[in-house]
């Protein structure tokens, strides 16, 4: 759980950096455009008048100002109050010899002059300074905003700007889970196919090493059968670990949990591992189960073929482990009002170091365990699913032993 | 009805496995078992003859081994017919709980020989009855006889209860394996009382009273502590 919570701040942090990184390259790009674009370079009012000489309807304009306007494109004329030209230079022929009225006036100050874009400027006397571009398109509008609008807009901006952004990680991450889980499940449908697949053979490979134990009189061959049933069941137990490891890991609710009668349950569980089991094993085992006269009969509410499994998987590796036999008793007790399930040996145990790393909280399992691994974090995983604290150690006989409580 | 009498179609595309399960069948005295390798023959075979039990793979080449079962169900087949259905995928499970099997049961695969033919024993006594065909069991120097509920022991015939019968029977029938005192319970008090096990072991101490030579160290009834009880393999 602490991999996946880690592994979705890092993607919530890689997105909001991508967004932020997009509208600043956005805006980099934009500055270029305006900065390189040559159109935008405007001489000033204040640039023209002072270079202007003389008045009274007799300007004159020095020479590096005249050429200046032209080489930007630009014209300029100025107009008296009765909307003469008085003074005009590079100016478009249409617009030779005109006399402007208010009306005129109110509109090129707002749009075009003849569809040349033009700025207005105030001079001193009364009169008006036109300062137009030719050949250049320029879009020009004129903005009306309510004031209060506009600091409405200003205060509910970092608002909407926030929202946008959780709006956008939110997507993403719905995005990337669906994904996750599609494969996910995917995952889990292939281990359960392979499974699927490896039962049929295997139930044919488990019935004739049987039908050879029954039929043959040679005790060489027997022997043999024995280990092919031996190996058989065993990988059939590692089928079973597998494809319970995979639902549990990524499935949800697909395991349903009912009122189970633990002391009956337990009993049936142990007299099928103990009656399929062949001679030769049972006379090295002792099985010793141990139910707490208050606990008889009692339900719990559990999923009966996780906890099975749980039980098996520890009788097994037992069994595993200590090869030459032992006794492996099973106890379930009260303990200050918790039930305690408690599955132990007397053999030979585990070290220190797997201990330790069986028994963190987030242990993933290193391929160096062996087969140690699968059987115990599938005991793990079952306590887990059903809230159980669960611990192995070290028993005071110097034996493997695990409990949960719950 | 006999074993040997008792008809079982095992009905699987699986030709190796279906032959390994006949072969499993017969060793142990169901001499009567066929094959079907698709449900086009089994539907043939089932309606042919009487069949007594079946053994239904759920995936075959032609067909969902469910769809089938339901298929012959609304016709009437199964309602008399006991199934066993062989999943090899444990999503079935669900699906099998929805079929309300009532006293059918199902198999997953891999099985192991002897758990095939416990399911197999059991749906078949449930439905049917079977004359074992050993009606008396030697236990050193006693015979009981199941047919009369008696045990001969040194000369002398001693009568057994209806319940020490039933009893000595479920453990007979699992010879060599453990029963739960849970099983013997329900098997003894089919009505679900619950605390009967006292009473289960006056039962017990009579039944080894009756068949072990001393009683005390008994050398076939023997114990399970904590489990059950089993009766050994001679």
């Amino acid at each position: 759980m602490r991999i996946r919570g880690e592994r979705r701040l890092q993607f919530i942090i890689i997105i909001l950096f991508c967004a932020i990184g997009i509208l600043f390259i956005d805006l980099i790009i934009y500055g270029i455009i305006e900065h390189e674009s040559s159109d935008v370079y405007k001489t000033s009012a204040g640039e023209i008048m002072n270079n202007m000489t003389g008045d009274k309807g007799n300007f004159s304009l020095s020479v590096e100002e005249s050429v200046k306007l032209h080489s930007n494109n630009e014209f300029a004329f100025i107009i008296d109050k009765e909307g003469k030209t008085v003074w005009s230079e590079n100016l478009p022929s249409v617009l030779k010899n005109r006399q402007y009225t208010l009306q005129d006036v109110a509109k090129f100050s707002r749009y075009y002059l003849e569809d040349y874009p033009v700025r207005t400027y105030v001079v001193d006397d009364g009169g008006l300074l036109i300062i137009g571009k030719l050949n250049s398109r320029i879009w020009k509008y004129t903005l009306e905003y309510d004031v209060n609008n506009l600091l409405l807009f200003i205060k509910i901006t970092p608002l909407v700007l926030s929202v946008n952004i959780i709006l956008l990680i939110f997507i993403s991450l719905k995005l990337y889970k669906a994904k996750q889980r599609r494969r996910e499940e995917e995952r889990v449908e292939w281990i359960a196919g392979v499974s699927h697949d490896i039962r049929t053979p295997l139930a044919i490979i488990l019935g004739n090493a049987q039908m050879i134990l029954n039929e043959s009189r040679d005790d060489r061959i027997k022997n043999k059968a024995e280990i092919i049933d031996k190996q058989g069941v065993r990988i059939r137990a590692l089928v079973e670990n597998l494809n319970l490891s995979s639902k549990l890991d990524f499935g949800t609710g697909r395991f349903i949990k009912k009122q189970v009668q633990m002391s009956v349950f337990i009993r049936k569980i142990l007299t099928n591992i103990i009656n399929t089991l062949d001679e030769d094993t049972v006379s090295k085992f002792e099985f010793d189960l141990n139910i707490e006269e208050s606990l008889q009969g009692k339900t719990f509410l559990i999923n009966e073929e996780l906890v099975e499994r749980a039980i098996i998987n520890l009788v097994n590796n037992s069994m595993k482990y200590n090869e030459e036999g032992c006794t492996i008793s099973i106890n379930l007790n009260e303990n200050n009002k918790n039930t305690v399930l408690e599955i132990k040996d007397n053999g030979q145990g585990a070290n220190r170091e797997f201990l330790q790393k069986i028994n963190k909280k987030s242990y993933a399992f290193e391929k160096s365990m062996g087969n140690h691994g699968l059987g115990l974090k599938i005991v793990k995983k079952v306590a887990g699913y059903h809230r159980w604290k669960i611990e192995f150690l070290k028993n005071e006989e110097g034996g493997f032993s695990c409990s949960m409580q719950w | 009805m006999e074993k040997k009498d008792c008809k079982i179609l095992i009905i699987d595309d699986e030709r190796e496995l279906a032959g390994v399960v006949a072969d499993i069948l017969k060793n142990e005295g169901y001499s009567n078992v066929e094959s079907a390798f698709s449900l086009k023959e089994a539907n043939e075979k089932i309606k042919k003859g009487q069949v007594h039990l079946i053994l239904l793979d759920v995936m075959l080449g032609d067909g969902n081994g469910f769809d089938f079962y339901e298929r012959l169900k609304n016709e009437g087949i199964f309602t008399k017919l006991p199934v066993i259905f062989l999943s090899a995928r444990d999503e079935d499970e669900s699906r099998l709980h929805g079929l309300g099997l009532g006293a059918d049961d199902y198999i997953t695969k891999p099985f192991l020989p002897k758990e095939l033919l416990l399911r197999i024993g059991a749906v078949i006594r449930r439905c049917y009855t079977i004359d074992e065909n050993i009606s008396e069991v030697i236990l050193g120097e006693s015979l009981v006889s199941l047919d009369g509920g008696t045990v001969r022991k040194n000369g002398e015939d001693i009568t057994l209860t209806a319940k020490e019968l039933t009893l000595f029977s479920v453990l007979y029938r699992n010879r060599g394996r453990i029963v739960t005192t849970d099983i013997l319970c329900e098997e003894l008090w089919p009505d679900g009382s619950y605390g009967l096990e006292n009473s289960l072991i006056v039962h017990m101490r009579h039944l080894r009273e009756k068949i072990e030579k001393n009683p005390s160290k008994p050398v076939f009834l023997k114990t399970v502590r904590g489990l059950g009880y089993k009766l050994e393999r001679a």
